[in-house]
Order: C-alpha cells, then sequence, then structure tokens
C-alpha cells in the first residue's frame, strides 16, 4: 500500500489566514513536536477526535478508487485511499466537511455530521473527457511524482493516458509504455525485457494482482500478456521498495485488473492489425459486486491457413489471452477478490518445430476494514509457466519442456495510528516449484525420456513498516523486511573437487567443469540449505518550500531466484534457478537522493533523482555453458559484482491543450567476474565492463495534444545511446567454415537509437479509431549486430546489423456496448 | 537451449519481418589488426593411412578468400606408447604424413613449433560404431527447409553404457558439403545422452543438401572425444549460430592447443582424433 499524503496542488486555494503572532517556523516546529503526542493529552476541552472510514467508489461502475485524496476542511493533512480504495481520516467531530479528490474524477465535497465514528463510502463522478476546454486539473495522466510524500523512486502509469499513445502494431503495451519514462530502459524493439536503473530483466518482480508473472511476453517477447481492457493501475517502484514486497533486486511492477463495472452490464471490443480483444463486465445478482472478463487474439495464423501454399498453411502462430476478475463485497467494510489470468503462445513450422508456451496466475483475495483502526488483507496466489519445444524431422525427434510455479500466501496487517502516522506489517510465505527440463520423443523417436531434478524451495518472509509524518516538513518511511529461502528436497546435491564447481585450466585459458567429488540424495520434504537476511528500507522527505522537496531513500534487498539465460534477450526457454550449495543470493544495496516539485499550481512537475547501486552475486556464464536439462548449473556459472549509477532528470506538463512530458536518464552499469583460482584472470581480466543494459543517454519526449473535440494527436520521440556489443578483432577458418575472434566483452556499442511514433485518436460516444506510424520516419534502429559468413563469399565474414522494426502503420476500431 | 531458438527463430523472423518491414544491413567495421594467432586445423583419423594437419593464422576481420598458410612449422605427433609420427610440410600450410598407424584406445599429443613458440595439443582416440546403412530420402520444402528433394539419412546404433559423441561429414561426387545454417551445432554433431544403447534410424545431418540421381555420396561418421564434441558445438555456435537477438553472444572458441611458450597468445582451431567408419552410395534413379 503506497502510504502517501495528499498533492495540495489537487486542492483549491485555501483563504490566506492573517499572519500569526509567532513565527511560522517555531509554530510548525512546536506544531510538530505537538504532532507527536498521543491525541487527547492536550487540552481536553478540543472536540473529540473521531474517524471516518471506507471505501472511495467511482458512481459510474462501482470499482474502487485507488490513492484518492481525502481531506476535511480545516485540518492540516489529508490521507490517500490504499491500493483497495479504503481510507482513515481522523478528525475532530462536530459539522465537517469533507472534500475528495481523484485523477480522473470531479472534486466530491461532502458535509458531515460527525459525533462518533462513520463508516460509510464515498462515490466519486468520473470526469468527462471533455478536450476542448483548457482545464486545470483532473486529465487522466501518468506518474504522480508527489513532492508531499516521502515516497519516491516510483512510478505510475493509468491505462487511460497509455491508450492516446503511439503502439506498435496497434497493440497497447504498458511495459514498453513504462520505458517512456526515467530510469526504465528497453533492450530491443523485440522484447518485453526491461532494465530498471542498470539491473537485468529478471530482476523485476512482476506481479498481475500480486501473482507473479515469470514471463510477461508473448511472440518471443514482441508484445507483453497486458491487455489493455482488463487491467488498470500500474506503479512501478524503482528503489525505495516498500518493505513488504522483495525478492527482485531492482523493481517491483504491480499491475492491477479492474474489477468490472457493479452498476451495469458493458462491453468493448477491439479489432486491430494483429490481434482482437473482446471485454465483458457487469454487476454479480443482487448488487453483490461486478465481474471481469476479457480475451484476446491473433489471427495472423488464419491468414496462413487461407494460404493454398502448404509451405505457409501447415504453420501455426497464435496467441491468447484470457483475464477475468469478480469482486464479491462481504458487508459494507469488506470484499473478496478472485481473479486469474491465462496465456497460451503456439508457434509451429510443420514437420520441424513447435513450441508452446504460457503463463497462468490466480489470486483469492479478502480484504476486511476491522473498524476504523485497522485494514487487512489476506491473499492467495499461484502463478504457473511453463514452455515446450519440440524439434522434428531429424531422426532424433524431441520435445522439451519445462515450468516454474508457485504458490503464495501473505498476509498485510495496516494499523492506522492517526492521520500522520501509519504501520504496516505481515508476513508471506511462498512454495516454489521448478521442473527445469524434461525430454521426451516424439513418434518412434530413440530419444529417452529424462527429466531434470526438481528444485523446490520455501520462501518465508516478516515485514513491518512505519510511515510517519514529523513535521509538515520532514517525514518518514522506514522499514524492514527479514526474508529467507530455504532449498527443500527431492533432490541431489553434489560436491566438488576443492570445493570448485568451476576451475580454471590456465594452458588452455578457458573454465572447465569441477570434479565431482560425491553427491547426495535429499529426499522429499528434507530442507538442505538455508538462506536469508535483512532488508532495510528507508525513505525520508524534508520539504523545502511549500510544493519543493528533497528526497533520500535507502533499500536493500536479495533475490532467491535466478533467471538461467545465456541469450542478449531473455528467450521463453530461459530457466530459473534457486539459490543452492553453489549458488549465493544476489544482493543489492540502492541508495537515491532526489529533488521534486510542482510549480504554477500544479501544472507542471519537476523532478531530478540521482541513485546508486550496489549488485553483489550476480550470475554470468562460461563460454560454452550448457545449461540444458543441466542438474549441474553451478558448473556452468560464475557469480561476480555490478555497480550502476546515474542521473535522471523528468519535467511534465499537466495542465492545458499540449500535455506531456521529457524524461532523460544518464546512467552507467557494469559488472566484474573475478576468477575462479590462482591463475586465472576473470571474464575481461577482472577488471568492470559494462553489463548487457548499459545505455549511456535516454532521452524521451511525449505529446498529447487534442486536436478537436473527437481527434487526440499523440507522440513520442526516443533518442538513446545503442547497447554494448563485442566486436571482433579477427577471422580465421577451421574445417572449411569462416569465424570471428573477439575482443573485449561489451567494448563496443550499437549505433545510436532515435525513433519517432505517431498516433491519432478519434473518440466517438461509442466508437474509437486510432491510427498510428510506428517509426515514422522509418530509421533504421540496430538492435542487434551479427559476425556471419556472408551469401556470396562463405571465406568473407559480413558483418550485419539488424533492425526489428521500420515503418509500420496501424489501425484499429473499439467500440462499446 | 536457448541457443535452438534462433535456429528456428529463422522462419518467424521472415514471417515478422514480412509484417514489420525490419530489415538488415551488412556495415563496414574500421578495425585495427592484432597480432597472427596460430590456427590449427589437425585431425588424427583411425581407419585412414594418410593423415593432414593444416595449419593457417588469423586474418583481419575484413579478409577474403583461403586463409594465410602458416609455413616453416615443426609438427610431430607421438602416442602414449611413445611411437613418433613426424609431419612433412607439403605445401605451404599443410603437413603430411604417408602412412601412419592410427588406433582407437590411444592417446596421442601433437607438438608444433611455429615462430619459436611451442604448442601442444592431447586428444584420446576413441571407438565408434559403424553406420548400419546409408539411403536416401523425398523431403518436401517447408518454410524452414529450402528445396523439395532427396537427401541421405543413415541408421546407426549407438552402444549402450559408454559416452558416444559424432561427428557426420558429407562427400557428393567427391566433394566435401559444408553447410553454414544456423543449427549446425544440433545436426552435424551429436550426443548419445538421451538415446544410449538405442538404434537411430533415419537420421538426417544434412537436411539442406539435395541429392541428385546417380551422383555418389559419401558418408562418414567420425567418433569423436566429449572435448571435440564441446569444441564444435561451440564453433558452430558462434560462426553459424544465426546472429539473432536470441543467440548467444560472441566469444572466443576456445579449443585444446595449448601455447606452451606464451599462454596469452593462444592458438585457435582444435586437435581432434576420431574413428571413422564411412558407406558410399549412389543416388538412384526416381
Amino acid at each position: 500500500m503506497p502510504l502517501t499524503f495528499p498533492s495540495r496542488s489537487h486542492l483549491p486555494a485555501v483563504p490566506v489566514r492573517p499572519p500569526p503572532p509567532i513565527s511560522p517556523v517555531r509554530l510548525r516546529w512546536l506544531f510538530g513536536v505537538l504532532a507527536l503526542l498521543p491525541p487527547g493529552l492536550l487540552n481536553a476541552q478540543e472536540p473529540p477526535q473521531v474517524r471516518l472510514s471506507g471505501y472511495i467508489r467511482s458512481r459510474a461502475t462501482g470499482e474502487v478508487v485507488r490513492y484518492a485524496q481525502v481531506r476535511a476542511e480545516g485540518e492540516r493533512a489529508g490521507v490517500e485511499s490504499n491500493q483497495d480504495g479504503f481510507f482513515v481520516l481522523s478528525l475532530a467531530a462536530g459539522r465537517r466537511v469533507v472534500q475528495i479528490r481523484a485523477i480522473g474524477y470531479e472534486p466530491l465535497t461532502d458535509t458531515l455530521e460527525l459525533r462518533e465514528s462513520l463508516a460509510r463510502d464515498f462515490l466519486l463522478d468520473p470526469q468527462a473527457f471533455t478536450l476542448a476546454e483548457v482545464t486545470v486539473a483532473g486529465r487522466r495522466d501518468t506518474s504522480d511524482i508527489d513532492p508531499l510524500t516521502p515516497e519516491m523512486s516510483t512510478l505510475r502509469m493509468d491505462v487511460a493516458t497509455v491508450k492516446l499513445l503511439p503502439v506498435v502494431l496497434g497493440e497497447l503495451d504498458p511495459i514498453r509504455s513504462l520505458t517512456l519514462l526515467p530510469g526504465v530502459s528497453s533492450l530491443s524493439d523485440a522484447s518485453t525485457g526491461f532494465s530498471v536503473r542498470g539491473g537485468t530483466t529478471d530482476q523485476n518482480l512482476i506481479l498481475l494482482d500480486e501473482a507473479t508473472i515469470y514471463n510477461p511476453s508473448h511472440v518471443f517477447g514482441f508484445f507483453s500478456v497486458f491487455n489493455g481492457d482488463a487491467i488498470d493501475d500500474i506503479k512501478l517502484y524503482k528503489g525505495a521498495i516498500p518493505a513488504r514486497y522483495g525478492g527482485r533486486l531492482s523493481s517491483v511492477l504491480d499491475v492491477r485488473q479492474r474489477e468490472g463495472n457493479a452498476n451495469q452490464f458493458e462491453g468493448a471490443a477491439t479489432v486491430g492489425l494483429l490481434a482482437s480483444r473482446l471485454s465483458f463486465e457487469g454487476p454479480l445478482p443482487d448488487q453483490r459486486g461486478s465481474f471481469l472478463v476479457a480475451a484476446r487474439r491473433t489471427y495472423a495464423d488464419l491468414f496462413l491457413k487461407l494460404s493454398s501454399d502448404p509451405d505457409l498453411n501447415r504453420n501455426v502462430a497464435y496467441f491468447y489471452d484470457l483475464n477475468a476478475k469478480t469482486n464479491v463485497r462481504l458487508g459494507s467494510t469488506g470484499a473478496l477478490l478472485l481473479s486469474g489470468y491465462f496465456g497460451r503462445d503456439r508457434f509451429e513450422v510443420a514437420e520441424q518445430f513447435q513450441s508452446s508456451w504460457g503463463n497462468a496466475s490466480g489470486t483469492l483475495r479478502w480484504n476486511q476494514a476491522l473498524g476504523s483502526r485497522l485494514f487487512s488483507k489476506a491473499t492467495l496466489t499461484i502463478s504457473d509457466y511453463d514452455y515446450s519445444i519440440g524439434f522434428l524431422g531429424s531422426g532424433l525427434d524431441v520435445n522439451w519442456s519445462s515450468r516454474i510455479g508457485n504458490m503464495d500466501l501473505q498476509v498485510l496487517e495496516t494499523w492506522y495510528i492517526r492521520n500522520g502516522s501509519t504501520v504496516e506489517f505481515g508476513g508471506e510465505l511462498a512454495r516454489h516449484d521448478i521442473r527445469s527440463g524434461t525430454i521426451r520423443p516424439v513418434g518412434d523417436s530413440p530419444v529417452q525420456p529424462r527429466d531434470a531434478s526438481p528444485r523446490n524451495g520455501l520462501a518465508p518472509a516478516v515485514h513491518a513498516s512505519h510511515q510517519v509524518e514529523i513535521s509538515p516538513s520532514l517525514s518518514l518511511q522506514y522499514g524492514l523486511r527479514l526474508a529467507g529461502y530455504w532449498r527443500r528436497g527431492p533432490s541431489t546435491t553434489y560436491r566438488y573437487a576443492d570445493d570448485a564447481p568451476v576451475v580454471y585450466n590456465p594452458a588452455l585459458g578457458r573454465y572447465e567443469r569441477g570434479e565431482v567429488v560425491d553427491s547426495t540424495i535429499r529426499p522429499d520434504g528434507s530442507t538442505f540449505d538455508r538462506f536469508g537476511g535483512l532488508e532495510p528500507r528507508l525513505g525520508v522527505r524534508v520539504g523545502l518550500a511549500p510544493t519543493t522537496s528533497l528526497k533520500l531513500g535507502f533499500s536493500r534487498t536479495r533475490q532467491y531466484l535466478h533467471l538461467i539465460s545465456n541469450t542478449n534477450s531473455p528467450t521463453p526457454v530461459d530457466i530459473w534457478e534457486p539459490v543452492g550449495p553453489y549458488l549465493e543470493p544476489q544482493l543489492s544495496d540502492q541508495l537515491a537522493l532526489g529533488l521534486t516539485t510542482t510549480t504554477g499550481g500544479g501544472d507542471y512537475e519537476l523532478s531530478v533523482e540521482t541513485y546508486v547501486k550496489w549488485f553483489r552475486n550476480l550470475t554470468d556464464f562460461i563460454e560454452g555453458a550448457d545449461i540444458a536439462l543441466n542438474d549441474r548449473l553451478e558448473t556452468e556459472m560464475l557469480q561476480g559484482n555490478g555497480r550502476a549509477y546515474g542521473l535522471e532528470l523528468y519535467g511534465r506538463k499537466r495542465t492545458g491543450r499540449l500535455t506531456g512530458w521529457v524524461s532523460y536518464t544518464l546512467g552507467r552499469s557494469e559488472r566484474r567476474v573475478p576468477g575462479v583460482g590462482a591463475n586465472d584472470p576473470g571474464i575481461n581480466e577482472g577488471k568492470y565492463y559494462p553489463s548487457p543494459y548499459d545505455k549511456t543517454h535516454d532521452l524521451t519526449l511525449v505529446g498529447l495534444y487534442p486536436l478537436s473535440s473527437t481527434w487526440t494527436f499523440g507522440g513520442t520521440f526516443l533518442l538513446t545511446s545503442g547497447l554494448p556489443v563485442t566486436y571482433p578483432i579477427s577471422r580465421y577458418v577451421y574445417d572449411g567454415i569462416v569465424v570471428a575472434e573477439y575482443g573485449p566483452r561489451n567494448g563496443n556499442r550499437l549505433p545510436m537509437y532515435h525513433r519517432l511514433d505517431l498516433s491519432f485518436t478519434r473518440q466517438g460516444e461509442r466508437t474509437q479509431w486510432q491510427f498510428g506510424l510506428f517509426n515514422a520516419y522509418n530509421r533504421f534502429n540496430a538492435q542487434s549486430i551479427s559476425f556471419q559468413p556472408s551469401e556470396d563469399d562463405p571465406l568473407r565474414i559480413d558483418a550485419t546489423q539488424i533492425a526489428i522494426f521500420g515503418i509500420v502503420p496501424s489501425v484499429s476500431f473499439s467500440f462499446k456496448f | 537451449m536457448a541457443n535452438v531458438l534462433s535456429h528456428s527463430l529463422r522462419v518467424p523472423l521472415t514471417l515478422l519481418a514480412a509484417l514489420s518491414t525490419g530489415c538488415t544491413r551488412i556495415v563496414d567495421l574500421d578495425l585495427d589488426t592484432p597480432p597472427r594467432q596460430l590456427v590449427v586445423e589437425a585431425r588424427l583419423e583411425a581407419g585412414v593411412l594418410a593423415q593432414q594437419i593444416r595449419l593457417t593464422t588469423t586474418d583481419a576481420f575484413s579478409g577474403t578468400g583461403a586463409p594465410p598458410p602458416a609455413a616453416g612449422a615443426s609438427v610431430l605427433v607421438t602416442d602414449d606408447l611413445g611411437t613418433e609420427l613426424p609431419f612433412a610440410e607439403d605445401e605451404a600450410g599443410v603437413y603430411r604424413v604417408g602412412t601412419a598407424a592410427i588406433t582407437p584406445g590411444r592417446t596421442y599429443t601433437l607438438s608444433i613449433v611455429w615462430e619459436g613458440e611451442e604448442y601442444r595439443a592431447i586428444s584420446p582416440l576413441v571407438d565408434g560404431p559403424a553406420i548400419d546403412s546409408l539411403y536416401f530420402k523425398f523431403r518436401s520444402a517447408t518454410l524452414a527447409v529450402g528445396d523439395s528433394g532427396f537427401r541421405a539419412v543413415l541408421d546407426y546404433t549407438d552402444p549402450a553404457g559408454i559416452k558416444n559423441y559424432y561427428f557426420w561429414e558429407m562427400f557428393v561426387d567427391g566433394e566435401r558439403v559444408v553447410t553454414t545454417d544456423p543449427g549446425n551445432q544440433w545436426r552435424v554433431i551429436s550426443r548419445d545422452r538421451f538415446y544410449d544403447g538405442q538404434r537411430v534410424a533415419g537420421y538426417l545431418p544434412f537436411d539442406e543438401k539435395v541429392v541428385e540421381p546417380r551422383q555418389v555420396v559419401r558418408m562418414r561418421q567420425l567418433a569423436i572425444t566429449e572435448e571435440a564434441y564441446q569444441y564444435l558445438f561451440a564453433f558452430y555456435d558462434q560462426a553459424t549460430g544465426g546472429g539473432s537477438p536470441f543467440s548467444t553472444p560472441p566469444a572466443s572458441v576456445r579449443g585444446n592447443v595449448a601455447n606452451l611458450t606464451r599462454p596469452e597468445h593462444r592458438a585457435l582451431g582444435f586437435f581432434l582424433t576420431a574413428d571413422v567408419r564411412s558407406r558410399s552410395l549412389i543416388v538412384p534413379d526416381p
């Protein structure tokens, strides 16, 4: 739950009061001290404090409104509704005026007679999306950087704005949209892998309604699994990760599905160039709640089937997603939510290759407000990612499959002490099940069935954190997480000569697998290895001016699951490996310092943030690593250190006809793998070398401009440095085939990348047309470079740059019913 | 396993390229030429009398044509019984011996002295099974495999209980078939990890090569060591791996030839010892 303070820029100007007799500084200090004292200690003649609590909902659909600002007129501070739309406001009893504001909704003012604590819901009217007027506040926008909360290094995306931005092939991709913001960089046009502040792609925890999604991509990475019709809120923590999250080093991407319209049935359909979507939602009988079902499928394969060419019509290529969510209210203070996701990709080339992979996730959550002091939440999630690849036609036809799954139980309690002080605590227990390789014959192939040893683990964690406003210009958010990982059987572990699974052969200049001296069979249910540690988290906010703050953040995180991949971009066949006897947990410490300010009454937001990250136990591979069905992956891997540092600049214009933002990140990310023994210099001679995600400059400009009352123009421009590549130094020929010999790892760069995307959206009453142009000036953006024998002269090597997308137009049509 | 994807990804990338107008572009890299390294193409084959070792050097990256020979080296092979086999330089960079009794079960050491530096490689020679039969199968074109036509397939039986590694060579009308397709590392070499002791029928190592009636096809099956298999796997992965964003990152392929004089001045290539079985057949008229 993001514990935040209200952004005063949303609120109307308060009448200026005459200057107080005591100097404002002394007065603030006095209030600060008084605020720390328990209420009621002071003047017994003050009106009693009561609590107003409940859910903020949309009047149109009944869905909860997250992060709405709730304030009582005359009170200094207000509160914010949490991720489930629940808020608790302490205020003096009597006739009080309550003001509620939320992005995308009309402000609500309500007068209440409060004699005692009251629990009730508040309904907000969605703001009419009028483009012709210049409105001061309330457009649905992205990334709320609030100078008044200690929360920092956080990005928020609103799906409604994302839908107006240009997209590739007409498919909305929230992950790609996040890369338009500072600190988040994409790896390639062909991948949904993203790097946050120099971290690797597996260091991002991707949650859909709190269930882990292991591979958020379709079609090898061209599209993400998030269906724009089904999701609501996207929040990315780049640093200062709250104590309730753990398990990944660099970021947490928290995506929530929508709950569905609780008042009436409605649906939407979108037809695009590549895929179509259909969603349907409505209330449950007896006003009990709501449901939402959304589906998406590509139909590129239908074109293949229509072809009369047998080369084409026997191939299969499609993906589909299914999202569902239902929300049942329990009384007026609780809710039960059930949500799920199921998606599948299939790709087959007749008689040659078949592949299929997909994610499945389910969440069951119960939340309950207990009085006006405690908000309680219990969540059970299940995640599963599996893939299967088949190779046919060689005589050794084989199918290879793998799966990772987990079941996770989390309990989270939020205790509202008073308006400026909230405590959150809870625990989590997850069970991981990894079957990292299963081989089966296809047809009458002589291949024998084989299974890799399962990797099982239990990940327990407890955490507690406190957010407190010490004074109007000083607030603090501190927390501690204690998390661990227990490796459990059934499994087989190995021991190596000299305790070295990888050894270096100095004569041949290569790493070799260590010699196995014995092995131990670990029975089912036994715990054979334990890891754990404390992860402190801290955020401090110092107010420098009414809408300007200095923020400082520190967080330590550990990661117990490593993504084993020795390719440049993540592929669907990458394997997850948990920590074990020879694989230490990854560790990261991050320190961030930032300045945020809003000016012009909220019209402009500016943020400058700098960060430093230290990494330990990052994994890298020896040359020629054999990772398929390998029960002894420790013989293929080396662990090393890393560091990343950078500066993020962000400016946003939120009002007026032209809105948008500018984001610039200057960063460096490097790693170092020292040698394993004597005479081993390590990778790149043990010196720091650029990590594969090192992008020096990353500039993005985004603009949205309403052309008329129905047409909106959207444009994005990106200019980034190229990613590192390893260049050759010479060529040679072996057995009739030419090959390159390479120089220092990641010692060179791809050329600069720049691209302009345009979109035109026509919004009607029930329909929407969107026309897009991706890579509008058709720039050749090299995403990789390869060194392969030339087509013309087999003994010459061609250095070939590959660009994924040229200019790509797209059209999509949606309608609501 | 991810490098398998790059082989099979030729197809989706082509499909998507058609959809997405992505493309490729050949660029000129202006690179300095580093000091030359010795490249060893050494093969000792049991069942064959004459043996040949070719030594070349690395060349500038932009070089074309045959690589420069490494002439004037002294090349000696000894086995673990002390038998010496001196090689004589026949043409520049090519060192031959006329008759040699190379037998499975021996371990061979290759010693080279070239430009004042001494190099050494050691490789045992392992036994291998015969090809049970060689024949031809018709395959129609698919998206992934080019033309329709006959292809040479073979049957063999893997010996049970021992780790076997295979490397196939095909000659059509006396000319060696050299393929630069992504996927060589899965076809041209194989290991019995998943089919130990089984009979493999209809194995197709060269799926791109179509043979015509009346051509003489000779298939050679080499039993190689685990080290040689790993070298060839890494070599094909790097040399012909496909170069897509899903390929393994570029890396130097490390062989088994050590420079004893200056270890940092590494030799490339491999000293390969193998037992060879072969079969020949003329492609029948349809």
